[in-house]
């Protein structure tokens, strides 16, 4: 392997009324699937760190958005709603510290405690987030086929999933 | 003071004036009202009260009662004092000091009245009454500090140097100064302001003698430094001038100033000659590069002095510097390199290094290596991502800037494909998309931008502007409204509270492509009226800065204001109301607004329209003379200040129907606004176009002979000199009609120092031709040529050729082709102008606006 570059230092920015024109210029950019406005409002009264803005000197080039989910049975996952960073940006571990957010997410957030597990779904001809995916721990669980409405062919996806032991309350 | 009453109601009476100060407009009506019950004929009371009614906004009782108060007590000075306080308030600045004077004259040592006099005196650059005034006050209280430094101040202004030095050194001889920094801070003050009456009469030695005394109580330790330095550089002390330019720079080195006091200093103290002071200029600049390497301006200055024999300098000069700006994404690049634009080699030198810049990007991921014996270290390795996009970000605007609109969409749009979330990039192809005339979409493009940051307060203005620009009102209203929604005023009157000019004259020339001249009118008139109104605050410094003794910014302050009316808001507004009042002249139906009058107009010959129109003219007059005595009748109600009370100045009157209709005479309102522009706008060409405009139709042939012969001082081969020596010609000269009406002297004065002075014996024409062959380079002047051929022009052929000379529009903007249209419309024939139009969609065919 070649000598690899220093992660590209970037900081991290919140989405809220003002600017969230931006954070739609990003996605649109980003994602064949256009999101309506009840995605975007949920983004704004996402809860404290769940949606995050990477900047890379002063511009938005990338952005993650997370949803607490709790099943039936009292466990609860993470879902990975949106991660990308603009295309001439990538491969410079801007989408890693997006993801690592994900994690200290996990780690740290009052939501998180009974967490086990982080999921998403990703386009099945998406070689590129799949492979950086698995590189992270996550496995493909699912095909599903027909997931998506228009826009995208084929309309398949896969769930990928990443099991983590649940942090617990207080401990 | 109501010395009159009994000595109950002399209490009352005193009672009265302190509600009266403390603003408690109640009180002091009652107490009034309490007096005048016993003494209902009292004239000091009468007058006092109509001074309370008058802070209410009361104006025609106010004016009855001070009146009938004074008639009553012609003796009284406080009558006469409070006559001159409510012309005051009225801003009617002689008539309040006549009043003042008057009564002084029966009570010649009240301070307060000489206080309100010398204000008023100040106010309007009475300066001999001013001193004079000053010196009664400081002779009868010479122990207030202020009564001196005012009267220094009189004999300042006056250019009494020594006096006023005088003056302010027997004051501070009296002082006993205190420790304290703000006594300290005020006495360095206070001998600056010396100082600077001691340079201004070019005693540069006292000066700097004064300025080793002062050293020490100085607080403001960049203005001392300044003050020697300027005088050292008068006194050719090129030594010591040099060092203490250097001690400016070491404090701030982005001050370009400092540099050509350092430059000055250096080169003449090594006696340079002319041709190789650019050279050394550099040399100091590299200087003091070496050791402040983060400073921007030593590096940016070398870029306006090389010439084109240093080209290969200058190309390795400017990589190196714009290399700072893309590595860090500053998208101010482009404002800041607008300079170098002047020079066609340098334009060349910029597109070339920044094309490469792409290339090389595209092939190698990275920018060029430098060879390093110079200014920027190499960086290895590949270029960030966003260089890319500052890369192609300029190019845009370098595109745009030199009119290959074409270039600037193609690059902007790549850049937003490259990096969709960057507002600059956005506002930048909103800029583009204006000057392909394509106002509908630049409009739309703002709005993007603007919603990209909704807390920005810049983009939201520069959206309101775009929609202006395509006459979107009732968007830009909701829009701008976003910024001005808190506090109890909404909607156009909160602007006009908050002086939003910009605003006033945008929807000002909204309005008037609308042809909704009232609407139009009314904007334009505010803009106006905040002129008077800045001119109006400065009687609240009158008093602050002679009291805190901050005379330095309060002498600037004065300077200020006596130029406010050349600011570029003011003149703008004042050329678009003029050329508004000169369309309503011309087509005086317009202002009725009725559909049916206009057609019908439209259908009569020309000779009989003009006859139409100027009875429209004589009747809207008459309307207004009516409507004008109404007004007086109904007393002094005009309002002069929305505030404390009723409704504000954008609310009564919304649509200006009524302020348009109380014009009497356009032609009279308009040369009433061009004695401002004359005397304030003297340099803008403009001005003296517009006043030729109005000269010619009052039949004033002598301004209209002075206009022309203006132009030609301010701008001998413009467009707009050289149509108007035609048009003089043509118009006045030449024109049976017009000359058999005026009076000979006049004719003789027009023919000898008329167009023959300017065009001498060539033919008019030759003289054009002769202006067109000599501006190859500049667009306007070739289009503004064509179109003074076509005005001569005397048969079809000279005027196909003239419209060969119009048709060809290469370098010109669409602003220009936009405003050739419109001139072309007074004059030329239809098909002339629609072929002219086509043209113009030929070359701007994303244009959506009419021209
Ligand atoms: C998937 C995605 C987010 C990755 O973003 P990214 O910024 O390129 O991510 P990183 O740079 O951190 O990692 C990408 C690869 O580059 C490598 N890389 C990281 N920094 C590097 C550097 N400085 N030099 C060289 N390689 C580097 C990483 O190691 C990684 O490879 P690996 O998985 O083999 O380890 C991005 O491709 C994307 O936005 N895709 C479109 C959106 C999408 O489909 N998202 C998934 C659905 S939510």
């Amino acid at each position: 392997m070649s000598p690899r570059q220093e992660r590209a230092a970037i900081e991290f920015g919140t989405v809220n009324e003002k600017n969230l024109v931006q954070l739609q210029r990003l996605n649109t950019a980003l994602f064949p699937v256009k999101y309506n406005d009840k995605f975007y409002q949920e983004a704004i009264r996402a809860p404290d760190g769940f949606v995050r803005l990477a900047y890379f000197q002063t511009i938005l080039v990338g952005a993650v958005m997370v949803r607490f989910e709790s099943n039936a049975n009292g466990s609860s996952r993470l879902y990975i709603m949106t991660l990308g960073v603009l295309a001439p940006y990538r491969e410079r571990g801007i989408g890693a510290q997006l993801l690592d957010h994900v994690f200290e997410l996990l780690a740290s957030h009052p939501l998180c405690s009974n967490v086990s597990e982080i999921a998403l779904h990703v386009h099945t001809e998406n070689t590129e987030a799949i492979a950086f995916y698995k590189n992270r721990g996550f496995e493909v669980v699912e095909l599903i086929e027909k997931y998506y409405k228009r826009g995208v062919d084929p309309p398949d996806c896969y769930l990928l999933s990443k099991k983590v032991e649940p942090r617990g309350n207080g401990s | 003071m109501g010395s009159s009453l009994p000595s109950k109601e002399q209490s009352q009476f005193r009672q009265l004036v302190k509600f009266y100060e403390t603003k408690q407009h109640k009180k002091a009506q009652k107490t009034a009202d309490g007096i005048l019950k016993k003494f209902p004929n009292h004239g000091e009371t009468l007058a006092m009260k109509g001074l309370v009614l008058n802070s209410v906004n009361k104006k025609e009782e106010a004016y009855e009662l001070v009146k009938l108060g004074l008639k009553n007590d012609l003796k009284s000075h406080v009558c006469w004092h409070v006559y001159g306080l409510l012309y005051r308030s009225d801003r009617l600045y002689v008539d309040a000091s006549r009043a003042y004077l008057q009564a002084l004259r029966i009570d010649p040592e009240n301070v307060q009245i000489l206080r309100d006099l010398a204000l008023l005196q100040i106010q309007t650059r009475h300066f001999e009454g001013f001193i004079s005034t000053r010196r009664t006050l400081l002779t009868l209280k010479p122990g207030q500090k202020n009564n001196w430094i005012a009267f220094a101040l009189a004999n300042h202004v006056l250019k009494n140097y020594a006096e006023a030095v005088k003056i302010i050194d027997t004051y501070s001889a009296t002082i006993v100064p205190g420790d304290d920094r703000e006594s300290v801070y005020e006495r360095g003050e206070l001998q600056l302001y010396k100082n600077s009456i001691l340079e201004e009469n070019g005693d540069h030695d006292a000066a700097l003698k004064h300025l080793e005394r002062i050293k020490d109580i100085v607080v403001d330790r960049s203005a001392f430094l300044e003050a020697q330095a300027r005088n050292l550089l008068a006194l050719e002390r090129n030594k010591e001038a040099e060092e203490i330019a250097l001690e400016l720079l070491e404090r701030n080195m982005e001050n370009s100033v400092y540099h050509e006091q350092y430059h000055q200093a250096v080169l003449s103290d090594e006696n340079v000659a002319e041709e190789h002071q650019p050279r050394r200029k550099i040399e100091l600049c590299d200087e003091l590069s070496k050791s402040n390497p983060k400073m921007l301006l030593p590096k940016r200055m070398p870029l306006d002095l090389l010439d084109q024999g240093s080209k290969e300098d200058f190309v390795k000069r400017l990589d190196s510097y714009v290399r700072w700006f893309l590595e860090r994404g500053v998208p101010a690049l482009s404002v800041d390199l607008k300079s170098l634009y002047r020079a066609e080699w340098k334009v060349l030198a910029i597109e070339k290094l920044f094309t490469g810049f792409e290339n090389s990007l595209k092939e190698s991921g990275a920018l060029p290596a430098v060879d390093n014996d110079t200014h920027s270290p190499v960086k290895s390795g590949n270029s960030s991502p966003a260089v890319v996009f500052w890369v192609m970000l300029f190019l845009a605007q370098h595109y745009d800037r030199i009119g290959d609109l074409d270039g600037a969409l193609k690059y902007i749009n790549r850049a937003i494909e490259h990096t969709p979330t960057v507002i600059e990039a956005f506002q930048v192809k909103a800029k583009i998309l204006k000057h392909c005339g394509n106002l509908t979409e630049a409009a739309e493009c703002a709005d993007a931008a603007r919603k990209m940051d909704l807390a920005d307060r810049y983009l939201n203005t520069k959206c309101t502007k775009y929609n202006l620009r395509c006459n979107k009102v009732e968007e830009a209203e909701a829009n701008v409204a976003l910024f001005t929604r808190d506090g109890e005023t909404r909607g156009v009157q909160a602007l006009y509270d908050m002086q939003c000019m910009w605003f006033e004259c945008e929807i000002g020339d909204a309005y008037i492509r609308m042809k909704k001249p009232g609407l139009a009118l009314k904007n334009l008139k505010a803009v106006e009226r905040h002129f008077d109104d800045f001119i109006e605050d400065q009687f609240d410094f009158h008093t602050y800065c002679l009291r805190k003794e901050t005379m330095r910014s309060y002498v600037n302050l004065l300077l200020v204001e006596d130029e406010i009316r050349s600011s570029k808001y003011f003149t703008r507004a004042a050329k678009a109301a003029i050329r508004l009042h000169i369309d309503l002249h011309d087509n005086p139906q317009q202002k009725d607004g009725s559909a049916e009058q206009a057609a019908a107009l439209a259908n009569l010959s020309v000779a009989e329209r003009k006859k139409a129109q100027s009875k429209l003219r004589k009747s809207q007059a008459k309307k207004a003379a009516a409507e004008e005595l109404k007004k007086k009748d109904n007393g002094k109600a005009d309002g002069k200040k929305g505030k404390g009370g009723g409704d504000g100045w954008m609310e009564t009157d919304p649509d200006g129907s009524e302020l348009l209709k109380g014009i009497k005479d356009h032609m009279v309102e308009a040369a009433r606004l061009l004695r401002e522009l004359e005397k304030y706008a003297p340099r803008d060409v403009e001005t003296h176009e517009l006043a030729f405009e109005v000269a010619i139709r009052r039949n004033k042939y002598l301004q209209a002979l002075r206009a022309v012969n203006r132009a030609a001082a301010v701008q001998p081969r413009s467009s707009a000199s050289v149509n108007l020596v035609v048009r003089l010609r043509l118009d006045v000269e030449d024109n049976e009609e017009k000359t058999s009406s005026a009076l000979p002297e006049v004719l003789e004065v027009v023919s000898t120092c008329g167009t023959h002075k300017i065009v001498g014996d060539r033919s008019l024409s030759g003289y054009v031709n002769e202006i067109m062959t000599d501006s190859a380079q500049s667009s306007d002047t070739r289009l503004g040529c064509g179109m003074a051929l076509l005005r001569i022009a005397g048969n079809e052929n000279e005027r196909s050729r003239a419209m060969e000379v119009l048709q060809d529009l290469s370098g010109a903007s669409f602003k220009t082709c936009r405003q050739l249209a419109s001139s072309l419309s007074s004059f030329a024939k239809t098909e002339e102008v629609e072929s002219f139009k086509e043209a113009v969609k030929e070359k701007y065919p994303q244009c959506t606006v009419p021209l």
